[in-house]
This record gives C-alpha cells, structure tokens and sequence, in this order.
C-alpha cells in the first residue's frame, strides 16, 4: 500500500482574495503515483474547490500542465513525490488555483490568420500533397502552454512578444504547403526577433521548438 | 446575466459540432458555438487517430462496408443511416482537410490503397491514418472557427434547453471562467455533446468532459434515447495501476497477426483475436475472467512477443515503438515498465469504457424525432453503429453527420421566437440557486458513487441481479442529490461544475440500467451472464426510452428494419 506524503498547492481564489498562498495536503502515494492521482486524492478526500483540469490523463490533451518545483510537468504522467511544491503555469492569467485563461492567447492570435489561407480551391480531391515531417510534428502540439511558461520574454499582459506557443501556431501554417500567407512576415509582427534564444522554451511534448521554429524563422529574418 | 441570439447554437466543440457549425456558417448562418472545455476539445481532442475513407480500388466497397458495419454491429444499427453514411464516406476526409487537417498519404502524397490500414471487424484496409493523431485534429477544428465569423462561447456548460412543449428555443448555459449566466436565443439548437465514457471513471478512457450531458439534455426535451444498453468496452485498456486504469492501449488490430491474447494459465483464450470485434474481444476477456482466469489485476494477458518474429507483425511493432502509436508505447513503459513495452512481456488488459453506440434518435439530416428545433449529430447521436462501433468509423460519422446537420438547420430556418423574461428568469434562478447550497452531500462524493455503481453493476458483466441494485443506486443517489453541498463561489467553481455533470448523469445513467435490464440476451457489446446467447428470435429489436412526462421512463421495442441485410438464418 502507499504511504502518507506531503505536497503543497499554491492557491489562489479570485473571489475572495488577490494574493497566492501555499497550502499543503497530506496525500496517500506509492511510487507510480502520479501528480493528478495527488491533486484528484485532495479533491476527493479534503477540498472540492480546488481547481485544476485535465483531460485524458495519458499526456495527449495538454490540458493538465502545471509547475512542479518551478518546472512545467503534465500532471496526469509526472510522478508524484513528498515535498514537492506545485502551482500554475508562469505567465499566463491564473484564474483560480491551478487554472489559468487560454481565451485572451486566442483572441491575440486572431490578428494573425490562424487557419489555413489558400490562394486557390484545389482541383481535386483528396490533393496530392506532401507535406514536411515538420508539419505533422508541429500540429501535435498539445497546446498546453508549458513553453509560455518557461519563456522569460512572454507576459500575457504584453502584446509585444508572442512568445513561443505563437511562433509554433505560425510554423504550423509555415510548413503547411497549402497556407498561402507570409507567416515569417508575421512572426516578426509578433515580435520575434526579442527572443534571446535562450532556448528554454523547452516543449514538454517533445516538439524541438528551438530546431523547427525559432531558429529557422530568425535565420530567415536576417536573411532578408 | 448576458443574452445572446443567434440562427443557430451548436452545444459541444467536438469533431461533430464544429462541423455542423462551419458548415451553416459558410452558408450564411449566424452561427454560436458552445462549450464546456476550449473549442476542438472533447474525444475528439484525443484520438488515438484513424479514420475510415473507404477502400480505393474495389468495385464492391459500399456494400462491404455496409456489411461490415451490421455484421459488426449484430444487426441491431439503423440500416438506412449506415447505407447513407458508407455512401459518403471520402466526405469525411475532405471536410476535415477542408478546415486544415491532415490525413495520412503514401509515399508520392496520394490518398491510395497504400495509404490504408485494415482495422478490427473491417473485412477490408478502408482506414487513414492521421499522422498528427487528436491534437492535430483538435488543432484543425480549431482553424476552422478561427476561418468563419462564428461566435465562441468557450468553458459554458450547457445546463438546460430552453422550452416550450415540444419546441425548442435555445439554451441556457453558465460560462465558468467569468461566472456569468449565458441565456442564448435562437432558431435552431444542435446537441453535439460526445458519449459518456465518463460515466464510467476510472474504468474508461474517454476525456473527462465526456459525461453524457447531451443524452438528458435531449431527453429533458422529449426526444427518444436508443440502444442505451449497447457501451463500447474497448479490449485492451491498461488494469493498474489506479492513475491509469481504463486507458486505452489497443483495440484488436493491435494484437497483431501473431498476438495472443491469453488467460492466467497461458491458455490462448481467442485464436484469431486480430480479426474480431471489439465486442468479441472484449466479451471473450469479461467471460474468461467471470470464470476466475483473470490475473491478479483483474485482467487477462495479452502476449505481443511473437510479432516480432512475423514480418506483419514486425510492421505493427515500429508503428507502437517509432511510428503513429508511439504515444501508446510510452503510457505502456509508464505504467508497465520497459519489458512491457518492448512487447517482451504481456499487457494487462481489461476492457475500459470507450464508446457510446446508443444515443438520440434523430434522422439522416440531425433532425431529433419528437422535437422541434433540435438537431444533433457525433457521438451523441444513435442507432447507426447497432451492436457494435468498427474502429475509425466514428471520426467518419462525426464529419458527415455534422455537415449533414448543419445544412439542415440552415435551410429549415424560420423565424425566432423570443423568450419572455419570466421564462429566462425561472432558468436563471434555477443555476443561481444551486450555488451556496448547505446540503449534506459534496457533488464528487456522488458523482464517484454512481461511478463506480454503474461499473460494478451496469458495467461490462451485467445479471439482473446486478442491474436491478444497479437501479436501486442510482435512485438512491437520485434522492440525495437533492441535497448538495456547493460553494458560493462564482468564479471557476468545481463544485458547481459537478453539481450540473451529476443532475445530468443520473437519467442517462438509469436509461442505460434499464435498457440493459431489459434486453434479455447477449448482443454486441451487451453481455448478460444469465442469458449468455443472441436470441434473434426475440430480440431483433431496438430498445427505445424516453421520458414519460412525468418523473419516469417509458420503454419501447422497436423490431430493426433488415432493409438491406438480413441475419443468416
Ligand atoms: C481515447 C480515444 C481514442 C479514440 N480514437 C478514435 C479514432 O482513432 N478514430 C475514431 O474514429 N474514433 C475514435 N474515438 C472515438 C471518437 O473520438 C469520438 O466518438 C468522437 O470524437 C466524438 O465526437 P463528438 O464531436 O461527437 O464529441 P466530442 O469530441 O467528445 O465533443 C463533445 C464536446 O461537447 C462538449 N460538451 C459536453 N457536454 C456539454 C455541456 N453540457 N455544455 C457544453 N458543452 C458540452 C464537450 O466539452 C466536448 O467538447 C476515440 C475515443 C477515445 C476516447
Ligand atoms: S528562446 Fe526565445 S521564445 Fe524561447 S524561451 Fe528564450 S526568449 Fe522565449
Ligand atoms: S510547443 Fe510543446 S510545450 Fe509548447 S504548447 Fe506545444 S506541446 Fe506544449
Ligand atoms: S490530462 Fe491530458 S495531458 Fe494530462
């Protein structure tokens, strides 16, 4: 059977207070333990306001990411160990807990034509298309913010850097045959050429944002 | 309290709804689109990714398909919407390529018989792969709103239709993030809420917005309920440990050809398990472990090693390790170690609640029979996939059926009619009085218990014994749900989204109970211990339920209509 451990959770509720605080549960674990095991536990037994999402617990959704120990984790394959400390993602609009607002990263990336653009209807279908192994690998993201986190430049609050889960919505188009709009153009207008390539947008899924994405669009840039 | 009014409100931001939204969007429709998660969520969000196309060089694919389909299906599907849906099944691919996703190609970057894999049940290779898997498929969808002038109304949960006798008028919902009551007006509703797997946690794989709101919804409104007993238990879904219980980690095509899938003496317990349903397969292990072969987790073994040794089967092993299905080989390490997922020790598997094949009764246009204004397409819908869904056919559906729906409701648009405050009120005051409630019970602590009542009682071995306690539970827990206990808060507040997931599940929950009580045999994905046959004397018949106006059900036995295909005498 588990034994008991202790994990502390960052709280914050916007309906009663405006400051973050940490709180700590002592949960049931055992080595395959995971994260969300530990959050669902204080759910359960101790908690039911604490807010926190997920949604197929195998890392597919992307909907679970979440600081462990200052570093973005999925949840729902992370195992759980005493001590540790876990709270929202870094830079993006907390809305309770360990929920934050994806809508306003939305809305920002409406500017820029998030969908593919054709200049023609194909003649027939299916087409016949190849597409680079770029592309397929891009549009598994899981869109689950963790590089936003870990990126120093980007602050929701800012619009003048898009940071790096933009600069992947964009190489996806960029890689996409079929899309016919200037995305390099517009990766510059999302403000690109800030990043310090400091690479720590490290993907949590495995994407190399800095190999694919960041690299390859400021090459192409000063380029120009 | 904010009001909207739209031409056409599509409930659920799946596959299905966004189909059925773009479609009347670029028809001209104003169209809103809402959902309790982001849009280009919910099971769709993460397919392990294949869907049927259709085979390429055959003359006789429509009626193989079709076969295929009933034959899978046991002969209890709606045969003329199976005969349409095979018609139009490349449909799909387009209308997802259309919003920007990608399906598999061969080598020169055409869609032919190269490209195509052959899945359980499928007497052909007719299925695509979708090298992005659900994300990329998530992500298209989520191109496709971003292309039209649609409005979003993200993290809403629908709590009720909007009605008046047997007409609907839009729907009442409570946006999470910004803890405000939605009420949308419109001309035409469209139900595109998934399945229910999550009725079933943890012993399912869906995701956990997949509670089978859409199901009551539509029954609240008067429509029919069809084949509720028929759950697709998926065969092979992870046993332990507790994180990762249900999660899918094959269907039968992924045994491979010199897979075995074996009970705890190392019996093989289905000589050519590849090629079965998922209903034989996952059947074969509920009956193998009721007789006590099961392992120690409650499971049966599915033994991979030989396929590595076989050049199919060596195909199949860098498809898991390299391939499309990575992703399932690293759960499998995660959870089973790296012996496990170097196919150099068996899998415990259990089947895990995967699919609803029951589901609304509503036309081939989406039109819900017995009540205006509603449409409703996906997963939500049933009667198409009978007894039994083949893999890679439900993305298929979704599309078609969307497109289908949406059109629709476009061309039978009529005027709106508006709501009249005191009705939009009792709607509202309806949600705000569930917040601050001081009863006895958490909404989680309820919602676990008719989890794990249906499981053990409605799950995948039913007697009647079972389903009849299995009712008693879910009327029990009918009654205490009248007394939660639910914070104040406004904003983001999980109790309420409980609270609203568990007044949803319960009648959907008990129409599952009851249709499974009734059907008195073993059919598709229906097993019964205590009658183990298919009795097609007596039971070629669909079960249909609804509500009977009053607090109860009414059941019906409707004979199928064999129009196309007749069962072997
Ligand atoms: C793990 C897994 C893998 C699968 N793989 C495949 C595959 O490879 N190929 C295949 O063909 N099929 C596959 N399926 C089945 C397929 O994913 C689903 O049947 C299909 O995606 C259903 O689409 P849908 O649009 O009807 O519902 P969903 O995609 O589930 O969408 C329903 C939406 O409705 C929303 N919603 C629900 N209730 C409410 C409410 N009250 N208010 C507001 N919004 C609400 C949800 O948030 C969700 O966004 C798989 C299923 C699972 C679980
Ligand atoms: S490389 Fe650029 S985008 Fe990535 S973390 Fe550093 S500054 Fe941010
Ligand atoms: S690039 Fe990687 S880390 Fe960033 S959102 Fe996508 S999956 Fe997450
Ligand atoms: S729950 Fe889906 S990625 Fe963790």
């Amino acid at each position: 059977m588990g034994q008991d451990i202790f994990i502390k959770i960052l709280r914050y509720n916007p309906n009663n207070s405006q400051i973050g605080h940490n709180e700590t549960f002592r949960i049931e674990a055992n080595n395959n333990s995971t994260i969300l095991e530990g959050l669902l536990q204080v759910y359960e037994k101790y908690d039911s306001t604490l807010a926190f999402s997920y949604g197929c617990r195998v890392k597919n959704c992307g909907l679970c990411a979440v600081n462990v120990d200052g570093k973005p984790h999925y949840a729902c394959v992370t195992r759980i160990r005493d001590g540790m400390q876990i709270s929202p993602l870094e830079n993006l609009p907390v809305i309770k807990d360990l929920v934050f607002e994806r809508r306003i990263f939305s809305k920002y990336l409406e500017n820029f034509k998030p969908y593919v653009v054709r200049e023609r209807e194909p003649e027939a279908l299916p087409e016949i298309i190849n597409q680079p192994d770029e592309h397929t690998q891009l549009m598994s993201c899981r869109e689950c913010f963790a590089c936003m986190s870990s990126c120093p430049k980007y602050d929701y609050r800012q619009d003048h850097f898009g940071g790096p889960l933009a600069f992947v919505k964009l190489a996806q188009l960029h890689y996409d045959v079929r899309d016919s709009i200037d995305r390099v153009k517009q990766v510059k207008g999302m403000g690109i050429l800030n990043c310090s390539g400091c690479s720590r947008c490290t993907c949590i899924s495995g994407i190399p944002i800095n190999k694919i994405v960041i690299k390859p669009f400021l090459d192409l840039l000063t380029a120009m | 309290m904010i009001l909207k009014t739209c031409d056409l409100l599509c409930i659920g931001g799946g596959g299905a709804g966004v189909a059925a939204a773009v479609t009347a969007s670029q028809k001209g429709a104003n169209v809103i689109i809402a959902s309790k998660e982001p849009i280009g969520y919910g099971n769709t969000r993460i397919v392990g990714g294949v869907m049927a196309y259709g085979d390429i060089d055959r003359e006789n694919e429509g009626e193989d398909f079709l076969r295929d389909m009933i034959v899978g299906g046991e002969f209890l599907n709606n045969q003329a919407l199976c005969k349409m849906l095979v018609q139009e099944s490349r449909q799909a691919t387009m209308i997802l390529e259309g919003f920007g996703g990608m399906l598999g190609r061969d080598d020169e970057g055409k869609v032919t018989s190269k490209a195509l894999m052959k899945m359980g049940g499928h007497t052909y290779p007719r299925t695509l792969l979708l090298p992005s898997t659900g994300p990329g498929l998530g992500q298209a969808l989520r191109y496709a709103i971003a292309g039209e002038n649609i409005e979003t109304l993200e993290m809403t949960i629908v709590t009720d239709l909007i009605q008046d006798g047997n007409k609907v008028f839009g729907a009442v919902g409570y946006d999470l993030t910004r803890g405000e009551i939605v009420v949308i007006n419109c001309r035409k509703t469209l139900l595109a809420t998934g399945g229910g797997g999550w009725i079933y946690f943890p012993h399912t794989d869906v995701s956990r917005s997949v509670t089978g709101d859409g199901f009551t919804l539509a029954l609240n409104a008067g429509a029919e309920l069809i084949d509720m007993e028929q759950i697709q238990y998926i065969p092979f879904s992870l046993t332990h440990p507790p994180g990762l219980v249900g999660i899918v980690v094959g269907e039968p095509f992924s045994a491979g050809p010199a897979g075995i899938l074996k009970n705890i003496k190392g019996e093989d317990i289905l000589p050519g398990v590849s090629l079965k349903t998922r209903a034989e397969v996952a059947n074969a292990i509920i009956l193998e472990t009721e007789k006590g072969n099961g392992t120690k987790h409650g499971g049966c073994l599915l033994d991979l090693k030989e396929n590595k040794n076989h050049p199919g089967g060596k195909i199949l092993y860098d498809q898991f390790t390299k391939g499309l299905f990575k992703n399932v080989t690293d759960i499998v390490r995660f959870a089973y170690g790296p012996k496990a997922a170097s196919w150099d020790e068996p899998w415990d598997v259990y089947p895990s609640a995967h699919y609803f094949m029951g589901g609304i009764v509503a036309d081939e246009w989406g039109r819900v029979k017995g009540v205006e204004n509603l449409f409703a397409c996906g997963e939500v819908c049933g009667g198409i996939h009978g007894g039994n869904r083949l893999g890679s056919v439900s993305l298929m559906e979704i599309f078609i059926f969307g497109k289908r729906a949406g059109e629709c409701a476009v061309f039978e648009m009529d005027n709106i009619r508006k709501l009249d405050q005191d009705l939009i009120n009792s709607y509202a005051d309806k949600i705000m009085g569930m917040f601050g409630g001081k009863g006895k019970h958490r909404p989680i602590e309820l919602k676990r218990k008719l989890q794990s009542a249906m499981w053990e009682f409605v799950g995948p071995a039913r007697t009647e014994e079972k389903l009849e306690k299995g009712l008693n539970a879910l009327f029990s827990i009918k009654d205490e749900a009248r007394e939660l206990n639910i914070s104040s808060d406004k904003i983001y507040n999980t109790e309420f989204i409980d609270a609203v997931e568990l007044e949803l599940m319960i009648p959907v929950s008990i129409c599952i109970a009851k249709s499974a009580y009734q059907r008195k045999e073993s059919r598709g994905s229906h097993v019964r211990l205590d009658y183990p046959q298919r009795d097609d004397k007596n039971w070629l018949k669909n079960i249909v339920i609804k509500k009977d106006g009053r607090d109860g059900f009414v059941v019906e036995f409707r004979p199928v209509k064999l129009t196309e295909l007749q069962p072997p005498s």
